[in-house]
């Protein structure tokens, strides 16, 4: 059980209704609906940097899924455990990106970049950029950066409020 | 012009911007929306935050104010911030009209030289029904509320809430408001809106948004569509007219209301004029 009340579809703010429009929006949303006007700034923001960028889908999930482990948060990693599979990674690359195995050999050398890079951000961040430089232009290394730090920012929010799964 | 001043010169939203001071009250009444009592969560609009933010609202366009509670009277302080806001814009305050000691009378002279009105609930001209929904000798204090008012020259108006009062007892309760001194244009008449103890009540109207008057409403809790809006059902605040938790800068929960009027044509006024 949340921390606080996710708001249901019939107490949504009224800034909050069309976020509610297909159905339950899911728990970060109707955690945030209790502040309505955070809603129409995040979620377009948060679509943005875990949408389709210049950086390939499955690059950014190793750093989504990676960083969260990382972080320790459970609704995170469990949520995009499953957002891996449907990628499919495989059963080694997925315990790998959840911290329970060492990295596979199917992962390339980007992708193990990826992996240390996730990890310095949740813990040396000074260290993490360099980690990227022989893979990634400045533009694609703003946006890992920006992927990996809003990541964290929702590891802190699911954990502190304990979002249910 | 602000966009804020054209939605009000237009009547997209209201122009008076509604205070909720407080949320508990002396009384019980049935169909309270706010399930104010003496027991609830006060729910306290700080009075220091209100000179600003009425400055703020003049600027950005509103005409006019509302206070509102819970009874805003057992606020301390009131009469005093009264005035100061009614020096800057029009105030109407709502009142139960139970509390209108002598003090507190003398308190509120200022408001005689200034465009300010009390408005004082009275809902049937009959003491047995209006005390059924109000509370015992209710009546009395607030027919003795409106002479004593009156007679330092503030201005009373008589408002009545009623889930569809028979002719014959509006027009006996107009013959009495008029008898206490009180014009027809000062007496207003609101329909019972189901929510907070109305619900358990089984009292009044289910109100949409667009039954709903566009008239921005502060709270301690946030930013609301309307003065119906800030509700509490079960001891829990509704959420589902709440705008913005911000409340200062106005601008924030007024350019909200003016989105989510883009959407929605504006309800009827707060008040509906009978008599």
């Amino acid at each position: 059980m949340a921390k606080i009340e996710l708001l249901t579809a019939e107490r949504a703010p009224l800034l909050a209704r069309p976020f509610y429009e297909r159905g339950d929006p899911g728990p970060i949303a109707s955690a945030l609906a209790q502040v309505p006007e955070l809603m129409d700034s995040a979620l377009p923001f948060m679509g943005a940097v875990f949408g389709p960028t210049s950086v390939e889908a499955r690059l950014k999930e190793i750093v989504v899924l990676r960083v969260s482990a990382a972080n320790g948060c459970r609704y995170c990693m469990e949520t995009h455990t499953a957002v891996a599979r449907r990628m499919r990674f495989d059963g080694a690359e997925i315990a790998a990106l959840r911290g329970e195995a060492p990295a596979p050999d199917s992962f390339t050398p980007v992708e193990r970049a990826l992996m240390a890079f996730s990890e310095a951000l949740s813990a040396r961040p000074e260290e993490a950029v360099e980690l990227l430089r022989p893979h990634f232009g400045d533009a694609q290394i703003v946006e890992l950066v920006t992927l990996g730090a809003a990541t964290i920012m929702l590891n802190r929010f699911a954990t502190a409020l304990e979002l249910p799964l | 012009m602000s966009a804020v001043a054209e939605a009000i010169a237009s009547g997209t939203m209201g122009g008076r911007l509604w205070v909720y001071v407080n949320y508990h009250c002396n009384l019980t009444c049935t169909y309270c929306l706010t399930e104010s009592g003496p027991g609830v969560a006060r729910r306290l609009l700080p009075l220091q935050r209100l000179p600003g933010l009425v400055r703020e609202a003049r600027e950005t366009g509103f005409t006019a104010l509302g206070v509102t509670g819970g009874e805003p009277f057992l606020v301390a302080g009131l009469p005093r911030t009264l005035t100061a806001m009614a020096e800057q814009l029009p105030v109407v305050v709502l009142s139960n009209g139970t509390l209108f000691n002598r003090r507190l009378l003398a308190e509120l002279e200022p408001l005689a030289a200034l465009d300010a009105a009390v408005q004082v609930s009275l809902d049937s001209a009959d003491p047995d029904v209006n005390d059924e929904m109000r509370g015992p000798r209710n009546f009395a204090r607030a027919v003795d509320a409106i002479s004593r008012l009156r007679d330092r020259g503030i201005k009373v108006r008589v408002a009545t809430t009623g889930a569809g009062l028979a002719p014959e007892a509006l027009a006996r309760l107009c013959v009495l408001h008029r008898s206490l001194g009180v014009a027809d244009e000062d007496h207003v008449v609101r329909p019972i809106v189901r929510r907070g103890r109305a619900v358990d009540h089984d009292l009044g109207l289910d109100a949409r948004l667009t039954d709903l008057p566009a008239e921005l409403t502060i709270t301690a809790d946030g930013a609301f569509w309307s003065p119906f809006g800030p509700t509490v059902h079960g001891g829990r605040l509704d959420t589902d007219l709440l705008l913005t938790r911000t409340t200062r800068p106005l601008s924030v929960p007024a350019l909200a209301m003016l989105k989510v009027a883009g959407a929605f044509p504006a309800g009827a006024g707060s008040d509906q004029k009978i008599c």
